[in-house]
């Protein structure tokens, strides 16, 4: 008669025993009865039990009483009844010794040959570290989720707070311009003013798009210039403002350069290119890209720009802030003047240097 | 700037008195006539005080209880045919159409903006929040 390998093994039980004694988790294998048949060196050690209070024992009775547990008798007196695998079975209990401690119990009732008699084996898996874990996390999430909810309430408070700022300063300069008795002064405080709102608009811009840092120059332009045009343009003063742009993204800081220079050019177009009311005049702005290069146009169909005789002029104001803001922009500025009307830009061009030829 | 008298009545409601100031000078320049509160709780006592008020005009962020789109869904029941126009630097257009606004200007507003505007809301323009 062929042999197998536990033929070749004089007692079954010492292989069943070895495998016990080695076992990570803690284990016991129990009879019908639940007295504790064996229990493995990893649950003596887990639950800080001398071996000799475990064999023989009833499992409920274990440290005085101590594991007579209600999750324990739901699992093995009840739970086993009809079925002979129970697995992740929850049990969460204060221990003798070791504490507070949440454990998978994992059973398997394994049928002898006689009817009736039966052993259990009960596995204890320990997951106490990791729910804390679970909790922890759970908690951090939360704890994200409020961060998130605070700092979008404080960009909000933020944004109100600016927009609000950029209000009272144009508040304040309407309300100058409104009392003076001076036109010029009157002229140049609304001046100011469209130069605050130039300002503004990137604000706004930023705010309707979600974006923190970018804008969109055509949409930026065409609002700016509608802008002007709304508060320049008039019966006494007819005239279109044009505008386009390639697409393009710039920075919120640059958008603000882009928009002040703008800001000028126009309000000096609007302002002297058109002394004689019957043309049809125009003003176009133009935004232009290539690669990282851009230029940014002011052009129009007025008279141009009158040389007078004697020393040539100084700059006003718009004329320093358009070159000190180009200047800023690493751009250059360039006027053309003719009978047939006025072109300022500002080039940002990249110089590459060859190599020489060979 | 068109200044013939328009005879239209405005509530301004702004609780930062620069701003009121310089839109209530805008709006009288441009020919109405203006009341002004720096809160909910004034705007509604004006309210009951003024019954030839036509339009509202009504920041969000105001001190009290009852913020600007508050105010604007109640004065929408109380009185009905007050048309309110929202201004406000984070509140979105359809907020305001929610609450029951006929206009929305988003701060900061230039003089003729508002102007534009309130003339707009009082030329029949319809709520914010009907599409039909």
């Amino acid at each position: 008669m062929p042999t197998t390998i536990f033929d070749q093994i004089e007692d079954v039980r010492s292989l069943a025993q070895i495998v016990v004694e080695t076992v990570r988790e803690p284990l016991l294998v129990l009879d019908d009865r639940l007295t504790i048949l064996v229990a493995s060196p990893s649950f003596h050690r887990a639950f800080q039990i001398d071996p000799d209070d475990t064999r023989g024992k009833q499992l409920f009775s274990l440290d005085k009483g101590g594991w007579d547990i209600q999750a324990l008798h739901l699992l093995l007196e009840k739970s086993l009844i009809d079925k002979t695998i129970v697995e992740g079975f929850l049990v969460e209990r204060d221990f003798p010794r070791i504490g507070h401690r949440i454990f998978l119990l994992h059973a398997r009732k394994v049928l002898g040959t006689d009817k009736g008699r039966a052993l259990i084996l009960l596995g204890f898996e320990d997951i106490t570290e990791r729910r804390a874990s679970e909790i922890e996390k759970a908690e951090l999430q939360l704890r994200t989720v409020d961060l998130l909810k605070q700092k979008e309430m404080l960009l909000q408070e933020m944004q109100h707070r600016i927009v609000n700022s950029l209000q009272i300063i144009a508040s304040i300069l309407m309300l100058k311009a409104r009392a003076v008795s001076s036109e010029e002064t009157r002229q140049q405080l609304q001046d100011a003013h469209r130069r605050v709102m130039s300002v503004a608009a990137v604000q706004e811009h930023l705010h309707s798009s979600g974006r923190a840092d970018m804008i969109e120059v055509g949409p930026y332009l065409e609002k700016l210039c509608a802008s002007l045009a709304e508060s320049m343009i008039g019966e006494s003063r007819p005239a279109t403002i044009d505008v386009t742009s390639d697409k393009s993204a710039v920075l919120s800081a640059d958008a603000v350069s882009l928009g002040l220079i703008v800001t000028e050019l126009v309000i000096n177009a609007l302002k002297y290119a058109f002394p004689d009311q019957s043309t049809h005049a125009t003003v176009t702005v133009r935004y232009e890209v290539h690669g990282t290069d851009w230029k940014l146009s002011v052009s129009d169909n007025g008279i141009g720009k009158i040389e007078k005789a004697g020393p040539p002029a100084k700059g006003g104001l718009g004329t320093s802030l358009v070159k000190a803001l180009a200047h800023q922009l690493d751009a250059k500025v360039e006027t053309i003047s003719s009978a047939a009307g006025m072109s300022v830009s500002i080039s940002h061009a990249t110089f590459v240097s060859r190599p020489p030829a060979a | 700037m068109e200044t013939a008298k328009n005879q239209t009545t405005v509530l301004i409601v702004e609780d930062e008195v620069l701003i009121r100031m310089s839109s209530a000078a805008t709006l009288e320049d441009a020919g109405f006539d203006v009341l002004e509160a720096g809160s909910s709780a004034e705007a509604l006592q004006v309210l009951r005080q003024h019954g030839e008020i036509a339009v509202l005009m009504t920041d969000v962020r105001l001190p009290g209880e009852m913020d600007g789109l508050d105010l604007v869904a109640c004065v929408r029941r109380r009185h009905p045919t007050i048309r309110a126009l929202v201004v406000s630097g984070n509140t979105s257009s359809r907020e305001a159409g929610e609450a029951g606004a006929f206009g929305f200007l988003p701060k900061p507003y230039m003089a003729h903006s508002l102007i534009n505007a309130v003339r707009k809301l009082i030329q029949g323009a319809t709520p914010l929040g009907n599409a039909a």
